[in-house]
This record gives C-alpha cells, sequence and structure tokens, in this order.
C-alpha cells in the first residue's frame, strides 16, 4: 500500500429529519457504491431522547457503510474526531482483510488473537499517513440556530485535530439548504484546513433539511476532484473503493 | 457499529475461550464505555481479572497491542494483560482480559481527600504519566474517569482505558474535551510529554472549578484567556506558575513537573504544621526498622 492512498468520507451534523428531496439512506447507498464512507453525528438538546430523526440518522450510516452517534452538542467535537480515526481505521482494516483473503485465503478472524494484534499495529501506523479526504455537511436548517456556534468550533476543531496527522488532509465544507432555493451551498472547496471566516458567514440557519441532496452533493464534489488533473503530485493515486 | 449492540453479560455466566480453551465466570459489570464493556471476571484457575468485550476484533486486538506496549520494565499504572481471545457466545465473541484494577473514579474521590492527600495524589499521577512516557506512549485521554484512586491501598494510583494510548508525534485519537490542551488552544493536538502534563494540569482545575456553560459555544482564544484567569486566582498563590508553565507546555518532561509538584507540596505541610502523631510514629517505627535491618546485614556480612 503506497503513501498516495486515500480514504474519503462524508461526516453528517444533523439534528433532525430530512424532508426535502431524495431520501439521503439511497444518497448514502450511492456514496457507499463509490467507496466513500458516510458517518452521521445527530445532534440532540439536553432531555431529548431522538426520535424519527434519529432513526433516519442510523439508516444512513449503516447504508453509507459508517457510523452514528446521537450526542448533546458539547460531545460533538470529541465524537466527531473519534468517528472519523475509527472509520478510518474500520476502512483500513477491510482493506487489509480483502489482502489477508487473497494472499492467505484468510480472515483476521481466522488468525490466532495474538496475531490480529500485529495487523492491529499495521492499521494503526496506515491511519496515522494514509491521507484524508473529508466532506464535512452541515445542517444548517431553522432548528439549529441554537447550535450554530457549537457546531462552528466543533467542525474548526476537527480540521485542527486531522491536520496533526502525517497524511494530508484535504476538506470541505457544505451547509444545507443553501440561499435562495438551492438545496446546498458549498461553504469551502477542498483545501488543508478550515476557513473560518468562510463558515462564520455561511453558517445561518434557515428552511428545511435536505440531507440527501447534500450527501449527492458532497459525493459529486468528491467525484470532481479525482477527475480534476492532479497537478502538485507525481505518482499514481490509489484509492480504497 | 453501535456501542453497546451486544446484549450485556448477566452474572454467573461462564465465557469459554476458543484458542486458549480458558473458561471465564462473569462477576459483575464494571462499567461501560465508547469502545464496549468491562466485566469483573474470574477464570477457571482462581485467576482474578477484567474482561473488556468489543464489537469488533479489530478494537480488541489494537487495545491489546497498547497494553502489551505500555506494560514497560518496571509495572505500568494500566492494567497488566492477561489474555486475549474469542468465545461462541455471541456477547462476548472478542475480548481480552486483564489485572483488575481497585479503587474509584478521581472524580468520585477528590473532594474527600486532605489537601496534602490530594498534592500526592497529584503527584503520583504525574509519576505514573512518566512511567508512561518511558514507553514512548502518551496517554492522552487523560480524564479524572480513568484515573482510579484506591483509598485502602495507601490511595494507590492506576489508569484505565488505554484506548487513547498514542506514540509520541502521532495525531491523538480519543480526548476529552475539557481535558485537552488543543481544545483549550494551549497545545497541538499530538501525543507528547507536554501534552500529557498540561492534560492533567487541566484536569486537576477542572476538579475543582466547573467550566462556563456554554464552553463549547466559545472561539477557542476565549477558552484559553478563561483558564489562564483561573490559574491566575487559584486560591494557593505559590501553584499559580506551576499551572501556568505545565499549560504552556514549558515543562520538558513529566519528571520535572513531579518535582516542582513535590516542592511546593512540601511547602503545604511546613505550612500546615503539625505532622499527627500516626505520622510521627509511623517515621520512628520505619527508622527503627531500617536500622535493625541495617543491623542485620552488618551481622550476616561481618561477623558471620
Ligand atoms: N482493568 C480494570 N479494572 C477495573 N475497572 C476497569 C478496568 N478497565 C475498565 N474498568 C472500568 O470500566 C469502565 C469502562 O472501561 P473503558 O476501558 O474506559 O471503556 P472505553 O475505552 O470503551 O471507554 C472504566 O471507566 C472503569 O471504571
Amino acid at each position: 500500500m503506497n503513501k498516495e492512498a486515500t480514504i474519503r468520507q462524508i461526516l453528517v451534523i444533523t439534528d433532525g429529519y430530512s424532508n426535502i428531496g431524495p431520501d439521503p439512506v439511497d444518497a448514502a447507498r450511492r456514496a457507499q457504491k463509490r467507496g466513500i464512507v458516510v458517518n452521521v453525528i445527530g445532534v440532540v438538546d439536553k432531555g431529548e431522547t431522538g426520535g424519527q430523526g434519529y432513526d433516519e440518522a442510523h439508516s444512513i450510516a449503516d447504508a453509507g457503510g459508517g457510523m452514528c452517534r446521537i450526542v448533546q452538542p458539547v460531545d460533538l467535537s470529541a465524537t466527531a474526531q473519534m468517528m472519523t480515526h475509527q472509520t478510518m481505521q474500520l476502512t483500513l482494516q477491510q482493506v487489509v482483510n480483502q489482502e489477508l483473503l487473497s494472499v492467505m485465503g484468510k480472515t483476521a478472524e481466522d488468525l490466532p488473537p495474538a496475531e490480529r494484534t500485529r495487523i492491529a499495529q499495521v492499521v494503526e501506523k496506515l491511519e496515522e499517513e494514509v491521507a484524508l479526504q473529508l466532506v464535512v455537511a452541515i445542517d444548517m436548517s431553522a432548528s439549529m440556530k441554537d447550535k450554530v456556534d457549537i457546531v462552528r468550533e466543533a467542525v474548526r476543531d476537527l480540521a485542527l485535530s486531522l491536520q496533526v496527522r502525517t497524511g494530508a488532509l484535504s476538506v470541505a465544507v457544505i451547509a444545507f439548504p443553501g440561499s435562495g432555493d438551492a438545496p446546498t451551498r458549498l461553504v469551502q472547496p477542498f483545501a488543508s484546513q478550515v476557513d473560518v471566516r468562510a463558515l462564520e458567514s455561511a453558517l445561518q440557519p434557515r428552511g428545511g433539511t435536505p440531507t440527501g441532496p447534500a450527501i449527492d452533493h458532497a459525493v459529486a464534489l468528491i467525484l470532481e476532484y479525482y477527475q480534476a488533473p492532479v497537478e502538485d503530485e507525481d505518482g499514481p493515486r490509489r484509492d480504497f473503493a | 457499529m453501535t456501542p453497546g449492540a451486544s446484549p450485556r453479560l448477566a452474572q454467573g455466566t461462564w465465557i469459554s475461550g476458543k484458542w486458549t480453551r480458558h473458561r471465564w465466570r462473569v462477576r459483575q459489570c464494571l462499567g461501560e464505555g465508547a469502545n464496549g464493556t468491562v466485566y469483573s471476571v474470574v477464570r477457571d484457575d482462581g485467576l482474578i481479572g477484567a474482561m473488556k468485550v468489543c464489537e469488533g476484533s479489530a478494537q480488541v486486538a489494537f487495545e491489546w497491542s497498547l497494553l502489551e506496549r505500555v506494560k514497560g520494565a518496571a509495572g505500568s499504572p494500566f492494567p497488566v494483560p492477561q489474555t486475549i481471545d474469542d468465545s461462541d457466545d455471541p456477547r462476548a465473541s472478542y475480548f481480552y482480559v486483564m489485572e483488575r484494577v481497585g479503587g474509584s473514579p478521581l472524580n468520585g474521590v477528590w473532594s474527600q481527600l486532605s489537601l496534602r492527600d490530594q498534592k500526592k495524589v497529584f503527584y503520583d499521577i504525574v509519576r505514573s504519566l512518566e512511567s508512561v512516557h518511558r514507553t514512548g506512549h502518551a496517554f492522552c485521554d487523560v480524564k479524572p474517569q480513568n484515573i482510579l484512586v484506591d483509598t485502602s491501598r495507601g490511595l494507590q494510583v492506576r489508569f484505565v482505558d488505554v484506548g487513547g494510548v498514542t506514540p509520541f508525534g502521532r495525531a491523538v485519537r480519543q480526548f476529552t474535551p475539557t481535558s485537552d490542551p488543543a481544545y483549550w488552544g494551549f497545545a497541538e493536538r499530538r501525543a507528547s510529554c507536554t501534552y500529557d502534563v498540561a492534560a492533567i494540569a487541566l484536569t486537576i482545575l477542572l476538579l475543582e472549578n466547573a467550566v462556563p456553560k456554554n464552553l463549547a459555544a466559545w472561539p477557542m482564544q476565549k477558552r484559553k484567556e478563561w483558564m489562564k484567569r483561573l490559574v491566575d486566582n487559584v486560591a494557593e498563590g505559590s501553584w499559580r506558575a506551576t499551572y501556568h508553565k505545565a499549560l504552556s507546555g514549558a515543562y520538558p518532561d513529566a519528571g520535572s513537573f513531579a518535582e516542582d509538584i513535590l516542592r511546593l507540596s512540601d511547602g503545604t505541610r511546613v505550612k500546615g504544621a503539625k505532622r499527627d502523631w500516626t505520622a510521627k510514629l509511623m517515621w520512628a517505627s520505619l527508622a527503627s526498622a531500617c536500622f535493625s535491618t541495617a543491623w542485620a546485614w552488618a551481622l550476616f556480612f561481618h561477623v558471620v
């Protein structure tokens, strides 16, 4: 496995049930088919137990091959970071498992636990070194009003965590809904860090929750990036698709 | 990938290891974390342990490898690893067993300790961090819930939850915001001695001071200012400089932080005046014990 290998993820931060556009679960399935993992964090207020919207959040993550956590706003930042790391680990584990299967005809579970430990260490190292392409899709529907500041700080914080890794980071941010009739809005295109000022001006809660279109937009962003000619890097890229 | 997806093991359940052929009887659930559930267990040969059950085999293997790596030469503050195994019981497909650590989480114990005992525990935690650092790793997820203090055993300090342990220089994977120096704007989120030193300083400071309710919505700079003000107002004035130094990453290692804690604690003791008589008696008997042992050795070497 070479160092240009890239893991591609979408992180959806939402507080409710999607109500505009195509089904987000289908969108997540489409993403997963392209080798993109979809993680979902449902943000709840104190006392809320989560209803329909949180069932949906779980279904999106299941279809997207990712994880789902329902958290209080204060836990958003640590959860986002933990999920990103764990799903990267999971993706790498799957890659390693495939290689094991093709080389040895065995899965990791067929190996004695002590040998799995060695695999775990390889995965841990790869996780630090692999490139990560991440789209953060932020629900900015009207109900997010009280959580805007926390979400902004959490996204900034997530980027700070990921920048410390040895592997390259490119992060893009979209908000949904967009302005006017647009279901989504590009807050920032892929960059090595989060543009805090863009984030500050773009996060304006209003309207409904087009989660499906947001996931489709995120997928399109990632695919566009891959079709664009690569200028700054030599050598072939390899995706974990 | 939902935590706690597998149902809990009932008390009295026997878990049979597929690879080691050992059997463990579940005594009780010790706790549930983000990555799995920990049970108190007894092995068929009587060995007491703590069994961590995770959803996936990879997480088990990962945590096991960390426990092995922080074991160190001379005793680790983390639980000693015992066995890693699988079972056919779907509630415990993948697990490892480690030393059962006694004591209660620091947050529950702290307010019941005397000022002097608080300083002793603080000092021991920092020395324990130092011993983790000797293995080339940082603890990272330093939070009161992950530090157990055994009040029945001379305030012994132990760490649980090895999951955040990270080799120096790598990105921190697991942290708790209020104990995270990066969250407060004091450091990068990269595993190092200084990261842990700042993290434990934050942890101790926040055992005695509540954080503002809307902290998570504050920009980092504002959080940092708040924390600096908190340190400026620490009741024991002589500690302020040390806290500032710890937060700003000016201690090169945990050892030098520990020395300052000891120096300042001695101050507390002198100013706090009288050692009580039990302590005096203990010191006296300790001294006489050393003396007689020394005598015994002298006799052994010279007379015999
Ligand atoms: N070796 C141990 N001995 C005694 N108690 C333990 C031990 N390991 C964990 N625990 C208890 O179980 C709880 C959960 O375990 P932890 O490893 O922190 O889970 P997670 O990593 O999933 O958060 C801990 O907070 C602690 O109280």
